[in-house]
């Protein structure tokens, strides 16, 4: 089993920490998630692990072992701010990119010929990228990223633009990759895709390592005890029971956490004698996504939001 | 740098770069420039279409007007049949009334034009020229020698100089040049001249028509976003030699197709015209061969330094703003060569020689026309390769760091921070 492992990166940019201690590791055949909010660190960590930066501390190993020479060879990296050859040919860019992973173009040519039509460019081969669009763009660069067969695939937001046919296709591919043996590390905003490929996940905020294990382990910890509920009423009342220790509001959605699973049932009855009318009731289950939002908030968001709630409520009392 | 990374980059470098922009720089631009001077030369000795009429007053003198006559029979340009000359010979107060006369005419028609030879002129040869179009460079030339000429066989007849004796003192001094050098004496030859200012303008055209496009083609990608791929692959260096390596070639390539066209000219010329002695090119392999390496050299640190440092923006107007001083570092150095024509062997010139970026020009000029100590191009050399590794060093740091970074455009103190700090 091959195996990534970060241990205590630590980065600076003049006087700003952009990673902090940040320790993980990553599986072969399992999909990680590097998540975090815009500006976390994420972008910065990936680029020490491709060699871009230079760690001012910390290590980074690969089967065990310091990365060597060949270690660009063993990388696909898809970044979050794309860029190719845009006036040459989608053929010359995938063959480029081979061959500078040590893939000579005769090698090369066959595999990409088959992902340009599994990805349903066949007939785009000899246009220019720029004639592309730029979903098509972002295929091609995918198919540049995995074409050489690396172990380790790394891919920063790779379904955004993407119309949902297309992300399918992506996440299909992903999942061949995870069956492959392959380590896959993916950094994406969305977290509904996270929850259903992702083995493994890590959220940094601010540059530190907030939570780093598997994604059932995680919703099973953030669940517990947990409700997510959607319906129509007044819920002040929930403040006053003595059970419940946090409300949490997510748009139409609100999470309402309990000491114990017992009080689940306890608030069901509190919320029906309230004549509270129920659209959706989901007990020790919480989206990724909520508990993505409920971590990486900052008081002063968890505040602006209450004050919204308040005013709409004062309105809606008048 | 390593040598099998690197090589894919040369590689894609050279095969965009032989594309329609190498045909166009390699070919076209030169024809173009070969037709602006064909033309300019073609405009400039191209006949008048115009009939022009000259009327020719003298100041009673008819033994001139003999000689005029007699000098414009003999003229080419009269053949034409686009020039009508009339004669007038007025007392010399007549002057000013018949001019006054003729002046409606002369208004009337461009092409109308009176040259009036005062008694005067035999002595101070100052003859006034009158017509609306007075900068008319035609007739005041061809007529203004034609009654020089007449002026001068009417001088020497008046003190009995024989025709013999003019023909000789009208004959101007031509110097046979001859080169002494270790090998032998030989007689000099034009070809060294021509080569020594077409090796100044082929550089200078090789930098220009590469190290630009390159600048572009850098700040290109870094608009583009492309470093973050690269670079999981290449290592800074990597990319920024291959880039420089492929220019270079591709600029070396053009170089010779230049000369090689150049040459075959040359041979034509040589095949086909009597003097042949004076475009006769006769090198010593050393001096080819160092025309070659200083060609690469001048190439690859103006590429060096154009590539580094135009990866500090990522548009190309803040770019070539910031690279101007580079341009003048490369346009200077080269008129200094034109200097060099009065005396290639001064002090001046040989400092010039020796110097960092004017050695690029001056060196190769003064080979072709001096024989030059062999340790002057070689400190020469070495110079412009100390240069070379420096300029390297700089750009490496700075296209090290500044590829990826993006906003501002970086101030000289970050510059040198940079190149201090990685």
């Amino acid at each position: 089993m091959r195996k990534l492992e970060v241990k205590n990166l630590k980065k600076m940019f003049g006087e700003t920490k952009a990673v902090d201690d940040i320790s993980f590791s990553a599986q072969s055949g399992k999909v990680f998630a590097l998540v975090g909010r815009n500006g976390a660190g994420k972008t910065t960590t990936i680029r020490m692990i491709t060699d871009i930066y230079v760690p001012d501390s910390g290590e980074i190993l690969f089967d065990g072992g310091k990365r060597g020479d060949d270690f660009h060879k063993r990388v696909g990296y898809l970044p979050e701010e794309r860029g190719l050859y845009k006036f040459m040919s989608v053929m010359d860019n995938l063959l480029f990119l081979a061959e500078i992973k040590g893939i000579n173009p005769a090698t090369s040519r066959p595999k990409a010929l088959q992902y340009l039509k599994r990805f349903d460019l066949t007939d785009k081969v000899d246009f220019p990228l720029d004639a592309l669009s730029k979903g098509n763009q972002q295929k091609v660069q995918f198919i540049g990223t995995i074409l050489h067969d690396p172990d380790l695939v790394i891919l920063d937001e790779p379904f955004s633009g993407l119309d949902p046919v297309n992300t399918n296709l992506f996440k299909d591919v992903i999942l061949e990759l995870r069956q492959a043996n392959k380590i896959v590390i993916l950094s994406t905003h969305q977290m509904d895709i996270a929850e259903k490929i992702c083995d493994q996940m890590a959220l940094v905020n601010r540059g530190k390592l907030i939570l780093n294990s598997t994604v059932s382990e995680i919703k099973q910890r953030y669940s517990a005890s947990m409700v997510t509920l959607r319906a129509e009423g007044d819920l002040a009342f929930l403040d006053s029971l003595d059970y419940v220790t946090a409300v949490e509001h997510f748009g139409v959605n609100k999470t309402i956490q309990v000491k114990h699973d017992t009080d689940i049932q306890r608030l069901l009855q509190e919320l029906l004698r309230h004549n509270i009318i129920i659209k959706q009731f989901v007990a020790n289950e919480m989206s990724l996504h909520d508990i993505f939002v409920s971590l990486t908030r900052t008081k002063e968001e968890m505040a602006l939001d209450a004050e919204a709630r308040l005013k709409v409520a004062t309105e809606d009392a008048a | 740098m390593s040598s099998n990374r690197i090589i894919p980059v040369i590689k894609r470098e050279v095969r965009v770069k032989l594309g329609l922009r190498f045909i166009v720089a390699t070919i076209f631009i030169p024809m173009v420039m070969a037709a602006i001077v064909g033309i300019q030369f073609v405009l400039t000795n191209m006949k008048s279409q115009d009939k022009a009429e000259v009327t020719l007053v003298l100041e009673q003198n008819p033994a001139v007007e003999g000689l005029i006559k007699q000098s414009l029979e003999q003229a080419d340009f009269m053949k034409s049949g686009l020039y009508t000359v009339n004669y007038e010979q007025l007392a010399g107060d007549k002057f000013q009334e018949y001019l006054n006369s003729k002046t409606p005419e002369l208004l009337k028609d461009d092409n109308k034009s009176i040259i009036y030879v005062p008694a005067s002129a035999l002595t101070d040869k100052k003859i006034g020229f009158y017509s609306a179009n007075v900068a008319n460079a035609d007739v005041r030339t061809k007529f203004g020698g034609i009654v020089s000429k007449a002026l001068n066989l009417n001088y020497f007849a008046q003190n009995n100089i024989q025709n013999v004796d003019i023909g000789y003192i009208q004959t101007d001094i031509f110097i046979i040049g001859n080169k002494v050098s270790a090998s032998g004496t030989r007689t000099e030859s034009w070809g060294p001249i021509i080569i020594g200012g077409v090796l100044a303008l082929l550089l200078n055209l090789g930098i220009t028509f590469n190290a630009m496009p390159l600048m572009n083609v850098v700040v290109g990608e870094k608009a583009n976003r492309l470093y973050e791929v690269l670079l999981t692959s290449l290592r800074p260096t990597d990319i920024l030699w291959g880039k420089i390596i492929g220019t270079a070639i591709v600029a070396t390539l053009q170089m010779l197709i230049w000369v090689a066209t150049f040459v075959f000219f040359v041979f034509i010329m040589d095949t086909f015209s009597e003097q042949s002695v004076a475009f006769r090119m006769d090198f010593q392999p050393f001096v080819i061969g160092y025309y070659l390496v200083n060609y690469v050299v001048g190439i690859l640190i103006f590429l060096t330094l154009y590539a580094g440092l135009s990866s500090m923006y990522d548009n190309q107007g803040a770019a070539s703003t910031a690279l101007t001083p580079l341009y003048f570092l490369l346009l200077l150095p080269m008129y200094t060569v034109f200097s060099l024509v009065s005396n290639p062997a001064n002090t001046v010139a040989a400092i010039l020689s020796i110097t960092p970026f004017t050695s690029l020009y001056v060196m190769p000029a003064r080979m072709s026309l001096i024989d030059v100590p062999v340790w002057q191009p070689l400190l020469a050399l070495a110079l412009n390769l100390a240069v070379l590794y420096f300029a390297n060093y700089v750009s490496s740091k700075i296209y090290r760091v500044s590829v990826l970074a993006t906003g501002n455009n970086p101030s000289l103190r970050q510059i040198f921070t940079w190149v201090k700090n990685h």
